[in-house]
């Protein structure tokens, strides 16, 4: 509760300071969001476990980890964002207030013990989103995605709720361990977890629930897109494990089959259609469609083993998204397309090394954090027995190299443009965290036991 | 008079119903469409008063004043505001018919599978739930929303604070060139910045 106190302090805070300042001085909105993300962080490491208000929040060492995440990834959102915020002219305060308030509905989500407060933690990111995503109001691009992002949004948030309303029909209570106990078995079950399901597709961007993924992704200026790449996953891995994996067990033979069906696609579309993309937004947005398919193969595969490792990948995942989109941020270009990135290694050794980590580590390469990742689902999937499950995830994870491949090769062996266009800049901040963003993923690699040990104990219990 | 007592709850749910269903024709058939909403606010009015016999005092009251006083009024501003033109909006009544002949089917069988399972011993049925609470249902709505629920209560309250700061956001434009009022500027006048007294020579009419 600690956590969620302090943000919702903060919250108002910011607000007011943000006003105070006139709506100009975003620095001072920026820097007090900043502080009091450090506090709240602290207070949700401090956070001790234990449920309230009769079980329906709960505090555990899944919640700690998701929440400490949340705050980081929050942190470095809006330490990469002001330039292309401003150079979008929407570099408003109110960009960090809905940050934050997209993070308050992480943090109600991951510490959920109830429909209710799932639901509302979910509606609280998703409206925090969807104000995101329009929040460049000039641009027709951004009402776009925003549209598209809001009337598919609703009715993913729709079917769920449909399924969940059933869950408690069935049920009769709204606490997930009563659910899980009383749920039983029968048509109803599988009709509520099918739709809750839907759902849950809809938020990852899941084939065949992934529309709107590529327009939301490229819309709205990369300091929304960046947001929206990173922190809401985090609410959506909570999501599946306390509904799916812990809310409805008793028909979670019937689900997997489905979920199965929906991760083998999102890799097989992801990968196939990331190749052809020419902007960079939308290539990470396919990828990524891609990465959620990896992830819920490790959900699928099941166990406190699957669900460590999807947590793991989970984690690597936004971890590396971050950092590929600051780089594109850094750019400062206005078009995204991936000709900007084109002689990086010549214009700024720096950045170039940076996106080269991250790439590797997309791809998988060892010994970075993102070859520890595929390795952990692949393991998690052999032991289970579906053996051919991670041959064809190992296979997509080969050719989805080629587009990585093809960003490397850009970067390190063209020649820049020669318009003129070659400063790159990101600024001494945002240039070192940058720099630390890409290492991290060499020493998650190299020295994973920390983290790994965290997502086991997350799933011990 | 006993006769009478017993039979009061069927003979004012009876009336207001008959008057319910009156005023929601009234909803559709009125030719001005200010009837309409007038006729909309009976029917929100008369349901309350239905749900008071159904001992929800609180939401029949929340009724009254979040639909009728809020809403409704909204949307009378509104229907005053457009210049509706009832007659073409009847136009295609005979297009739809089909389309709402289907819908009343349905609705019709819906009705009817509730008859059928009132039939059936479902031991919800059987016995409609009494209220439990003594003193009124407020007090007992709001002892569980302000201890069971006060998480989630509080998670609603900052899903409407996002979408107040979301809908400001999302449609606040500080535009050049407004005349807008400064209120701290005129409470801030002097009479002297606005008044000058300019002595002048007097001049004689010729």
């Amino acid at each position: 509760m600690y956590a969620e106190l302090s943000l919702a302090a903060l919250l108002p805070a910011v607000l007011l300071v943000d006003l105070a300042a006139g709506g100009r001085r975003q620095t001072l909105t920026r820097a007090v969001s900043l502080a009091g993300l450090a506090l709240v962080g602290w207070a949700a490491f401090e956070a001790p476990d234990g449920g309230m208000f009769g079980g329906s929040f709960v505090m555990d060492d899944l919640a700690r980890l998701l929440k400490l995440a949340g705050v980081l990834l929050t942190g470095m959102a809006f330490a990469y964002t002001p330039r292309d915020l401003k150079a979008a002219g929407a570099l408003r305060g109110e960009y960090y207030l809905l940050g934050m308030f997209a993070l308050l509905g992480v943090f109600v989500t991951a510490s959920a013990g109830s429909l209710l407060t799932l639901y509302l933690g979910l509606e609280l990111l998703a409206l925090a989103l969807y104000t995101l995503v329009a929040l460049q109001r000039d641009s027709a691009r951004a009402a776009e995605a925003a549209m598209k992002y809001f009337v598919l949004g609703a009715i993913g948030s729709g079917a769920m709720l449909y399924g969940i309303s059933l869950l408690y029909g069935l049920s009769g209570s709204l606490l997930l361990a009563e659910v899980a106990a009383q749920g039983g078995v029968g048509a109803g079950s599988y009709v509520a977890a099918a739709l809750v399901l839907a759902g849950v597709a809809f938020k990852l961007g899941a084939v065949p629930f992934h529309q709107w993924v590529p327009d939301a992704y490229q819309g709205p200026p990369l300091g929304v897109a960046v947001v929206l790449a990173t922190v809401p996953k985090l609410a959506y891995f909570a999501l599946i494990v306390r509904l799916m994996v812990n809310g409805l067990p008793a028909a979670q033979e019937q689900w997997n089959l489905l979920l199965i069906v929906m991760a083998v696609a999102s890799l097989a579309m992801g990968t196939i259609v990331a190749m052809s993309q020419t902007h960079a937004a939308r290539l990470l947005a396919w990828a990524a469609i891609a990465h959620v398919g990896f992830l819920l193969l490790g959900v699928a595969a099941g166990g406190p083993g699957g669900l460590s490792a999807a947590l793991f990948y989970t984690l690597v995942y936004i971890l590396m998204a971050a950092g590929a989109f600051g780089v594109i941020i850094a750019l400062e270009r206005q078009n995204a397309s991936l000709d900007s990135l084109r002689g990086l290694y010549r214009r700024h050794p720096g950045m170039a090394l940076t996106m080269l980590l991250i790439m590797l580590s997309m791809i998988g390469i060892p010994p970075l954090a993102g070859f520890l990742a595929k390795w952990q689902i692949l393991m998690a999937l052999v032991e289970q027995g579906m053996i051919a499950l991670a041959v064809v995830a190992a296979v997509f994870a080969v050719v989805a190299a080629y587009y990585y491949l093809r960003i490397i090769r850009l970067m390190f062996m063209e020649a820049p443009a020669e318009d003129g266009e070659g400063r790159v800049a990101p600024g001494w901040g945002a240039g070192l965290l940058l720099g630390a963003n890409g290492l991290a993923l060499l020493v998650l690699g190299i020295w994973p036991n920390v983290l790994l040990e965290l997502c086991r104990a997350a799933f011990a219990g | 008079m006993q006769l009478l007592v017993d039979w009061l709850p069927f003979i004012l749910f009876s009336g207001w119903s008959g008057m319910l269903i009156a005023s929601a024709l009234g909803v559709i058939l009125a030719r001005n469409p200010v009837h309409s909403v007038l006729f909309l606010v009976l029917c929100f009015v008369i349901s309350a008063a239905i749900w008071l016999l159904l001992h929800a005092e609180f939401l029949a009251v929340a009724l009254v004043l979040v639909y009728v006083g809020a809403v409704m009024v909204l949307l009378l501003f509104v229907v005053m505001m457009l210049d509706i033109k009832a007659e073409r909006m009847r136009e295609g009544l005979v297009r739809y018919a089909p389309f709402g002949v289907l819908v009343g089917l349905l609705l019709a069988a819906q009705l009817a599978s509730v008859w059928w399972l009132r039939g059936s011993d479902m031991e919800l049925l059987a016995q409609p739930p009494t209220p439990y609470f003594s003193e009124g249902n407020t007090r007992a709505l709001g002892e569980l929303l302000y201890t069971e629920h006060l998480y989630a209560f509080e998670i609603a309250g900052y899903i409407l604070l996002l979408a107040i700061v979301g809908a400001i956001t999302l449609t606040l434009r500080r535009r050049r060139g407004l005349r807008v009022q400064q209120v701290s500027e005129q409470v801030a006048a002097r009479p002297k910045d606005r008044v000058r007294l300019v002595k002048m020579k007097a001049e004689r009419h010729e």
